[in-house]
């Protein structure tokens, strides 16, 4: 199975996995969770990061325990504080 | 040391220039800038004052930082009673203005009174002087600023000066340094105009000292330690807060169409990716490169060019000149600008939007206001509450970028629909009774983040002494992971208190967002006399922000007034993280005020300025 993941504010900060684009198709595991989804990626520095899981945001304590199913979209903002 | 411990004081009125020794007891209880201004400003000045009269004081000061080789150490503000708010005014501003002052020997400068005739005020180092500004009366600030450093024959002259919209009494004009930096909030350029004060230019050749270079230079080290390679400070570089953009779009807080929606379907028009896209016309982007501010090595600061075919740089400007001059890079797009002349009025024309900032640099104005209060109007359009004979024919559909340029530079000079435009969005709204359609708190506008799906920002919003402000506090990251209310009025009573020390140092917000406090902490206390720990700090800040509360008391300010928009209390949005949500706002406001030790009108107990040293009149 896969999830789709899309970057938001990443900027040239995107993971190798991604190389130039904001998406990239993940084949993960059954069971896979947000929080194991996200090291796959080798997406780093999480402190920023917020998830929105097929339109809905996942709290971040919820990481850990949210499981994936087959063609998800995972939303990934990465915040900058000011303006 | 750090401090110059030397303040100017400028009687408009009688035309006299005098240096005075700081108050060093205050600068050991407030720092500098944005508390100390605040502590003289509350001293000298009835809170109950029009903003507008004489008897009102605008205060330019900066911080024990400033002038320092800190990283980002070039800040000063503007403190007043603002003109757009009724509440106090601190404005703050990077560029190498501040910076400029603090090397000519002046911890502040406290401006009073009001000038017969337009002048401006020059500073070289220990000569002071009031010059007549009548050649520059009516000028914009992109012709009085190198103009006046020509009359001076001072070429390393730094200027801030007001545009058109200070002179006409725009109630969100900024004063402008460098060009495009800005005392942007609360109307400080209105004050400043109501005194008849075109400019005030400085050169400075003295230096900072510090109170043990060693140290310092020790500690600056290792706050560029961390701020150089922090993923954070490229981001700023790279892309700007402008990238924040995506974010709030995506996650449903970006306020579009005067906060009816919180998604704008036309951001990759206007985002941080589009500034890049090389023009069909000429095969360049309209961002350029981006610059630092003095003594900063993060340089989040844009330089923006418009479309040299566009009709808006060709031909004959409304003021007679030629609209050539805005074919010349200035100041670009950042975050707040950006949502504000696009989402907010959904706009999705990047030439357009790149004007209209562009007119905001020209002449003196806080685009944040100004986007809000267009889109405001464009609200009553809408609805009927303005009508197409009172716009003078414009018409002001959301969208309509034509709309957007017009009634920008009507309200540069005060003319048309623009004279109402200028009054603000709540005195705009009241005037063409639709109070509720005011995106705005205590009379300052909104920033770039909804509050439905963000609820720390909308505490921070409700509770901001100079009206809503995204700059007061710092609720984002939690906000973008925690729809929850809880936690909240502790995340943001302790950042306001942080940012509240930070303004006042002479350091830039951004840098905070980078270094770690106690980095920050080591810099001042190895400046400025006395022992400056973290928690010492913190404590000024939090006297800092109970001082402006007290002031903003004082001036009548209530509970009441800390409150939000009924759109963002009672209107949830249909998409987005805060889709079906709404701000309880009230038990946010008990436990914040619980937490501050104020009573339950929102005004500091008598423990509390004890506490924090704040009983004694003198304190």
């Amino acid at each position: 199975m896969s999830v789709e993941l899309s970057l938001f504010g990443f900027g040239d900060e995107r993971p190798a996995a991604f190389g130039t684009s904001n998406q990239l198709v993940l084949p993960v595991g059954e069971n896979t969770t947000v929080e194991v989804a996200l090291k796959q990626a080798g997406v780093t520095d999480p402190e920023s990061l917020s998830a929105i899981l097929n339109g809905t945001m996942v709290p971040r304590p919820d990481w850990s325990s949210t499981a994936l199913c087959d063609g998800d979209e995972l939303k990934l903002l990465m915040a900058i504080e000011g303006g | 040391m750090a401090w110059q411990n030397t303040i100017l004081r400028v009687n408009l009125t009688k035309g006299t220039c005098t240096a005075e020794p700081l108050n060093r007891d205050w600068a050991q209880s407030y720092l500098g800038q944005r508390g100390l201004g605040t502590r003289y400003l509350a001293a000298e000045v009835d809170p109950k004052v029009d903003p507008m009269a004489p008897e009102n004081k605008l205060i330019i000061a900066t911080g024990p930082l400033t002038g320092t080789p800190a990283p980002t150490g070039g800040r000063s503000s503007a403190i007043t009673k603002g003109a757009l708010t009724n509440t106090i005014a601190a404005s703050n501003t990077g560029g190498y203005f501040g910076a400029e002052l603090k090397i000519a020997g002046y911890d502040m400068l406290i401006l009073e009174g009001r000038s017969p005739e337009p002048v401006y005020l020059w500073i070289n180092d220990d000569k002071v002087e009031l010059r007549s500004a009548k050649a520059w009366w009516g000028k914009s600030v992109w012709e009085a600023e190198p103009g006046i450093r020509n009359e001076l024959l001072e070429p390393a002259a730094r200027i801030a000066s007001i545009g058109r919209a200070g002179e006409v009494g725009v109630k969100y004009a900024c004063i402008v340094n460098d060009m495009d930096r800005a005392f942007g909030r609360s109307g400080v350029g209105a004050v400043m105009g109501s005194k008849n004060l075109k400019a005030i230019a400085v050169r400075g050749t003295k230096g900072v000292n510090v109170k043990d270079p060693a140290a310092f230079l020790k500690a600056v080290g290792e706050a560029e330690s961390v701020l150089q390679p922090s993923p954070i400070k490229k981001r700023f570089e790279t892309r700007g807060t402008h990238n924040m953009m995506d974010v709030t779009n995506e996650y449903g807080s970006l306020p579009t169409r005067n906060c009816r929606d919180v998604q704008f379907e036309g951001v990759p028009a206007v985002n941080a990716d589009a500034v890049k896209v090389p023009r069909r016309s000429d095969r360049r982007p309209s961002l350029i490169g981006n610059k630092a501010c003095f003594a900063c090595t993060i340089g989040c600061a844009r330089i923006a060019t418009i479309d040299p075919t566009s009709p808006l740089v060709n031909g004959e400007a409304p003021d007679g000149g030629d609209r050539s001059r805005y074919k010349l890079p200035s100041g670009g797009l950042e975050y707040e600008n950006a949502y504000a002349f696009g989402p907010m009025c959904g706009v999705d024309d990047l030439d357009a939007v790149n004007y209209a900032n562009f007119l905001c640099n020209e002449h003196g104005m806080d685009p944040i206001s100004l986007g809000a209060s267009i889109s405001a109007a464009m609200e009553l359009f809408e609805v009927g509450a303005l009508t197409l004979e009172q716009t003078g024919g414009i018409d002001l559909s959301f969208g309509n970028a034509d709309a957007l340029t017009k009634v920008t530079e009507l309200t540069a000079t005060g003319e048309g629909i623009g004279a109402d435009v200028g009054l603000g969005a709540k005195r705009l709204c009241e005037k063409y009774g639709r109070p509720e359609l005011a995106m705005a708190v205590k009379g300052s506008e909104f920033p770039g983040y909804d509050a439905r799906a963000m609820k720390g920002m909308g505490l921070a919003y409700a509770t901001s002494n100079r009206g809503a402000c995204h700059m007061r506090a710092r609720p984002f990251v939690s906000d973008f992971a925690d729809q929850s209310q809880e936690g909240k009025a502790e995340l943001v009573k302790t950042t306001q208190d942080m940012v509240s020390a930070i303004d006042s140092t002479g350091l830039c917000a951004f840098a905070n967002n980078i270094i770690p406090p106690e980095y920050m902490a080591a810099m001042v206390d190895a400046a400025c006399e006395g022992d400056w720990t973290l928690d010492r700090i913190r404590e000024t800040g939090e006297r800092i922000w109970n001082l402006e509360r007290k002031f903003n008391n004082d001036a009548g300010f209530t509970r009441a007034d800390d409150t939000l928009p009924p759109r963002m209390m009672k209107e949830p949005p249909k998409v987005g993280a805060g889709k079906g949500e709404v701000v309880d706002l009230d038990p946010m406001l008990d436990e914040y005020y619980k937490l501050r030790g104020w009573d339950n009108a929102g005004v500091p107990t008598a423990d509390t300025l004890a506490r924090l040293a704040m009983s004694e009149p003198n304190s």
